[in-house]
Formats: C-alpha cells, structure tokens, sequence
C-alpha cells in the first residue's frame, strides 16, 4: 500500500499503485493553493485510493463554513434592524425597510416621498412537488443531516435526520404538499414565517419571482371609489349598497336582508375597522353591523360577531370601532343593516391594520409598474434586480437550455460516482475558474461547493469546483454518456453572469410613501391600445385573470372610465371587448394575471419625516441655521426629495 | 379610477415599438411625450 501523509503543498502529477492519503493542514481555506491542491490529489487518486481522508477534512470544512454562513446571515440581519432603529432615530434622511413577501408595512415617521429600493429576485425549485394529497396520506424525501426542509403544509421548517423523512397530511381536506430544501436555495437562514410570506403559494418545478406591480396605499386600506363587494346570502345582492359623495348607504333591512357589504384583503393580520353612522329611522335595538372573515367569496366564512347599537339616538354615532384579532383569513367584509334599507348611511369608513383607531384619511394609492420578467436568484444569493428609482433592470442570472453538446464526457475515477461532466458557458463568471460558489445550478439537481468522493450525500449533486471549463455531476456508478445526456437534455441551467446586463426604463410611474401605509406587491400589468373589434393584449404570456381598470383615453388626453363589469373576456384571457367602445378608440387598461407563486423579498427606502418640516406647498425641508462671516444669523431650508 | 398618464405613455410607447400602434393613432395631448420616449429609446438607451 502506498501511504501519503504531510501537509500537500503541490499535487503529484501522477500517483500509481494503492494509496492514501491524509491531510493535516488544519486551517482549511478553500481557496488556498493547499486545498486546491489537496482537492487535485483527491481526483489523482480516486479510485486508488484505499481512504480519502482529505475527504472528511473538506467536509468537515463544508459543514463548518455552512454553520457559520447561516450565524452570519443571522447577525447581518440583527444588525440591519438595529441600523434602521438608530437612523429612525437620529433622523437619517432615507431609511431602507426590508420586505419580504407581498405586503410590507411602512412606519408612521415615513414622509409622503418618493419611494426607492431594489426589488430582488427569488428562485425556488421545491424537492417535493405533490398536489392534491388525500386525508391522511403523505410524501417522503431522503434528508441530509443538518439541513433545514420548509414544509409548506404545516409553515414550519424541518431539520434533516439523514435519513427518510415524511410529512403526513394530517389536515381534515385534500391538500397541496412542497417541500424545499433551504440549504440547496443558500435560504437556511430564513425563519418559516419569511419563507411562507416568499413563497405563499403551491409552486412545481423550479419558478421565480416575476414582479409586476408595487403598490403603495396610506393607513385607510379601504378604498371607497372602488370597493369590493360581497353579499351573505343570495337575496342579500338584490339588496346592492350605494356609494354617494363619500356615504354608503346601505340596503339591509332588518329581518329581511344584510344587504351588500364590503370587503378588504387583510392576509390573516389583525385590523381595526371604525366608522361613523346615521340609522335615520331607527328606533332602538335594530342598529347592526355584521364582520365576516372568508378566504373565498362562496364558502369558508366565518361570522366573528355583530356589532349592535343599544342607544335610541338617531343621530350620527361617531367612531364606532371593531378590533379583528389575527386569524387564518385572507379577507374580512362588513355588511350594516336597520329596519329601512337605504336610511342607513355609513360615512368615515376606515380599515386600518393593528388593533388601535386612529384619525380617518381617505384612502390614497400610488402604484409603479414594472415590465413583467422573471427575476432570478442563485444560491449564493446572487440575484437579478430592479431598481425602483433608476427604472433599471439588471440581469445577473442567465436561463440556458442544456443541448446535448453539453454534456460533454463521463469521468469514472471515483469510487462512489461517476461524473457527468457538463460544459461551463463562456459567459459564465466562473468560466476558466474552479470555485466552491454556488453561483450557477441546474434544474433538478442541488448545486454544492465541492463533491466528495465516498459520500453518498454528493449523489446527483452537481458543482462547478471541477476544472476551469466543465460542472460536475455526480451519478451513480455505471451511467452511460447517453444515459446523461437523456437525463439533462432539456434541463435549465442558471448561471452568473461574469457581466450583468442592464436594462433601462423598465418601471413606470411614481410610488410615494405614506405613513403607516403599506406596499404591496401585486401581479398586475397595465397596458393601452386601439380597439379593433376587441383589444389583444400586449403581454400574451400574461393572460388576463380578471379586468381590474378600463378607460377610454380621449384626444384631450381625459380618461372615461368603463364599468368593467360589462366587458367581456375571450381568446384565453387575452382579448378584451366592451360595448361602449367602437373601433379607433384608445383604451387603457390594468388586470391581473397568474402569479408565478413567488413573492420573494425585497428592499425598500423612504424619506424619514423625522426632523424634516412639511410646507405649505407640500414639500419637506430640512430647516437649519447659517452664519455668515458677520456673524449674522439665518434660517435656511433644503428640500428633501 | 383613472391609470396614471405615465403608465399610458409608457404602455402606448410599447404598442408602437411592438408594430401594433402608430404614432399618428395616440391620443394629441400624449404625442409628444410619446415622440419623446421613442427618441430616447432610439438615441441609445437599453444597455450600457
């Protein structure tokens, strides 16, 4: 047997006969010359070798590294939330806010400013993908010990064992199980809550983040110029509310219908709903108001409770207020009913989230819209972006379709695998480079920094830490070159770039932030055109799931709004036609489409209004003194924007 | 509810780009900020 031992400071050219091999470079840097040379003498002697110690060297290394990324992370993300409490605090101009998911909330010392920030792209690719599992049944993945699993059915996340690990659905209904492995996406810092505000939704296959909207509304999360509406029971919609200079009247009737009601969208989070009212011919006790909370329109409500005024005063009740606790519900309506329909007016209506009532404001909407594209995210955390206040669209992360040319050879030196050896782009940044980061990965497959030989955890693992011009793809022994090229043919490769691409102008319209507002991000697209028996949409990737706004923009440049209501949707959601418009006509339009089930996380600013002065012109000053030479003193204004 | 005149411009400057939409089709009082975002497109923009 031929036994290597001693620190390596250059690999052999060629070792022959049975070896091993230890390494006893104790403070492992993956990128010092040792290392790689360690890692070379490794591959010079797979196959040869009775052990391979440097093997659990590396991987105690990995294990070490990965550790140490996540507590990392962990204190980065400490330290961001510290470094937004001291600039609140000190009165920095523009604070960053993260957010993550659809909805994040703005605090009440924002100004009403333009809103910057970088909307971040988000790639996932579930490890389990299993729609419509029945009562009681289950799905089963091979863990890695150590490695953190979201299960998507129960909003937790789960450590690997190492072994078979199964999640059972133990729900009373059919339901719709992912699986994702954290650690392939570089995610394994994220808390479940993160995760499922990032990915909401059932996904299969690998999807990312295609934003389209980011909306900015104020506090007053109900919009009175364009309610949602819903009724209880059927004969409640022959009893439609009206909306006139700011008052709801409504058409409950007591003992007979709850009339129409409106509704807002609240994602299971805990508002407060106050409002003022006038039941005009009421005598007592038949003053009501009812909230419900649904996740969908038809079926899945619960009723929390009706409000009921016990005084016999016909006047306007002032600030009446209802705290909604958080729940497990998307939406929560509210209907109001007396003895006489439409007697009943309802003004001041506000919906705010948290649990205290503050001062009523109309409800305000900004909204910016970005050219709908996949936004894509490596494990590394690399990741395309937009920047709100540039307009620009950077492009880190290319999608290629492996070719069979791709898969170039099978290297069968090591004992536990063969490799398929897959062809690095030559617009790769890690073209011509052997790197442990995970910078690129391929559709199916988990990208790691190195593969170790012995290790049945590195089976269909793939990394670039190979040679300068080829990934590796460990397969198990035996794999035939045409057997690869069958199992990757077809597949995506996403990889970094070595040069971003930008692109300009991609996002449109200006989004301000309000106090204690919110931003959102919604999939949906705005779009204008001719109308020529119907109009096509642009975007036909982007079906039409339902029509949000339709004008008619005259010559003046004046929109007439439609009632959408009366159009009509054909071709796939993909044509619009109404019977108000006639041929020749410009319209506009804004709808909502399939979202790709990834929110992702982004980054925000805004404008502190902290020791800034609003003007009367609206604007906000910085307000200071100047001394000039004499010694005479002056106010001096600076507006921030 | 009426779309912001920025997004109207920018939806109408893509119809044109994509060949579906003139110039002379688009509403008067929008033709020149749309003349303007075709110009800046053409003078070099989209990559840099």
């Amino acid at each position: 047997m031929t036994i290597l031992k001693g620190t390596i400071n250059k690999a052999p050219t060629k070792i022959t006969g049975a070896v091993s091999f230890q390494v006893i470079d104790q403070e492992y840097n993956p990128e010092s010359a040792n290392a790689q040379s360690g890692k070379a003498v490794a591959q010079a002697v797979a196959g040869k070798a009775d052990k391979i110690y440097v093997d659990n060297a590396i991987g105690k290394c990995v294990s070490d590294i990965n550790a140490l990324t996540i507590k990392s992370a962990k204190l980065e993300s400490e330290l961001a939330t510290l470094r937004a409490a001291q600039a609140q605090m000190s009165g920095d101009t523009r604070i960053n806010l993260n957010g993550t998911g659809k909805i994040t909330a703005v605090p009440k010392n924002a100004s009403v400013l333009g809103v910057g920030g970088t909307i971040k792209g988000m790639t996932l690719t579930p490890l389990v993908a299993q729609s419509n599992v029945a009562v009681g049944g289950s799905v089963s993945f091979a863990s890695v010990s150590g490695n953190k699993y979201y299960d998507s059915l129960h909003k937790t996340i789960l450590t690997g064992t190492g072994s078979t690990m199964t999640i059972t659905n133990d729900t009373t209904a059919v339901a719709n199980i992912n699986v994702i492995d954290l650690n392939a996406h570089g995610l394994q810092s994220k808390t479940a809550t993160e995760i499922a505000q990032i990915c909401p939704n059932y996904i299969s296959g690998t999807q990312s983040v295609t934003p389209m909207r980011v909306k900015s509304i104020g506090k007053n999360i109900f919009n009175i110029d364009k309610p949602l509406k819903y009724y209880k029971a059927n004969i409640d919609k022959n009893y439609p509310l009206k909306i006139e200079n700011g008052i709801i009247y409504s058409a409950g009737k007591h003992g007979n219908t709850r009339g129409e009601g409106v509704y807002v969208e609240i994602n299971g989070l805990p508002v407060t709903i106050s409002f003022d009212a006038e039941w005009s011919s009421d005598t007592s006790d038949t003053k009501f108001c009812r909230t419900i909370l649904f996740n969908e329109l038809a079926s899945d409500r619960v009723i929390i409770f009706d409000f009921k005024d016990d005084s016999s005063s016909r006047t306007i009740q002032e600030k009446n207020v209802i705290t909604i606790p958080a729940n497990n519900y998307k939406y929560v309506g509210i209907s109001f009913w007396g003895i006489e329909p439409y007697k009943i007016r309802i003004t001041n209506l506000q919906i705010e989230y948290g649990t205290g009532a503050t001062e009523y404001e109309l409800y305000k909407e900004t909204t910016c819209y970005i050219e709908p594209k996949p936004l894509r995210r490596l494990p590394n955390g690399v990741c395309d972006t937009v920047d709100l206040a540039t307009g620009k669209r950077t492009i880190n992360v290319k999608e290629y379709t492996l070719q069979e040319s791709d898969i170039q050879s099978i290297y069968t030196g090591m004992t536990s695998f063969d490799i398929a050896e897959i062809k690095k782009p030559n617009d790769f940044i890690g073209f011509g480079s052997m790197t442990q980061t995970l910078n690129f990965s391929i559709e199916g497959y988990k990208t790691t920094p190195v593969i170790l030989n012995g290790n049945p955890i590195y089976l269909n693992c793939v990394t670039a830490y190979w040679n300068n011009s080829q990934f590796a793809l460990a397969l198990n022994k035996g794999v035939t070159l045409a057997q690869a090229r069958e199992m990757l043919v077809g597949k995506k490769l996403y990889y970094q770039l070595a040069t971003p691409i930008t692109e300009n102008n991609v996002v449109t319209g200006t989004l301000l932030s309000y106090p204690k507002g919110l931003i959102i991000c919604e999939p949906a697209i705005a779009d204008a055109g001719v109308y020529d028996d119907g109009i096509t949409i642009l975007r036909t990737d982007y079906p039409i799931q339902s029509l949000e706004t339709l004008c008619k923009v005259n010559a003046d440049g004046t929109q007439t709004p439609l009632d959408v209501s009366a159009a009509t949707i054909t071709d796939a959601g993909t044509k619009i036609t109404h019977p108000a418009l006639f041929n020749g006509d410009i319209v506009a339009f804004t709808y909502f489409t399939a979202s790709s089930g990834i929110i992702g996380e982004n980054v925000y600013n805004y404008v502190n209004a902290n020791g800034l002065t609003l003007g009367a012109d609206g604007k906000y000053y910085k307000v200071g003194f100047a001394i000039d030479a004499s010694g005479n003193i002056s106010l001096t204004k600076t507006e921030v924007v | 509810m009426e779309i912001d005149k920025a997004v109207i411009i920018n939806a109408l400057c893509n119809r044109i780009k994509a060949g579906q939409l003139t110039i002379e089709q688009v509403p008067d009082a929008y033709r020149q900020d749309i003349q303007d975002m075709l110009d800046d497109d053409s003078g070099g923009g989209g990559g840099e």
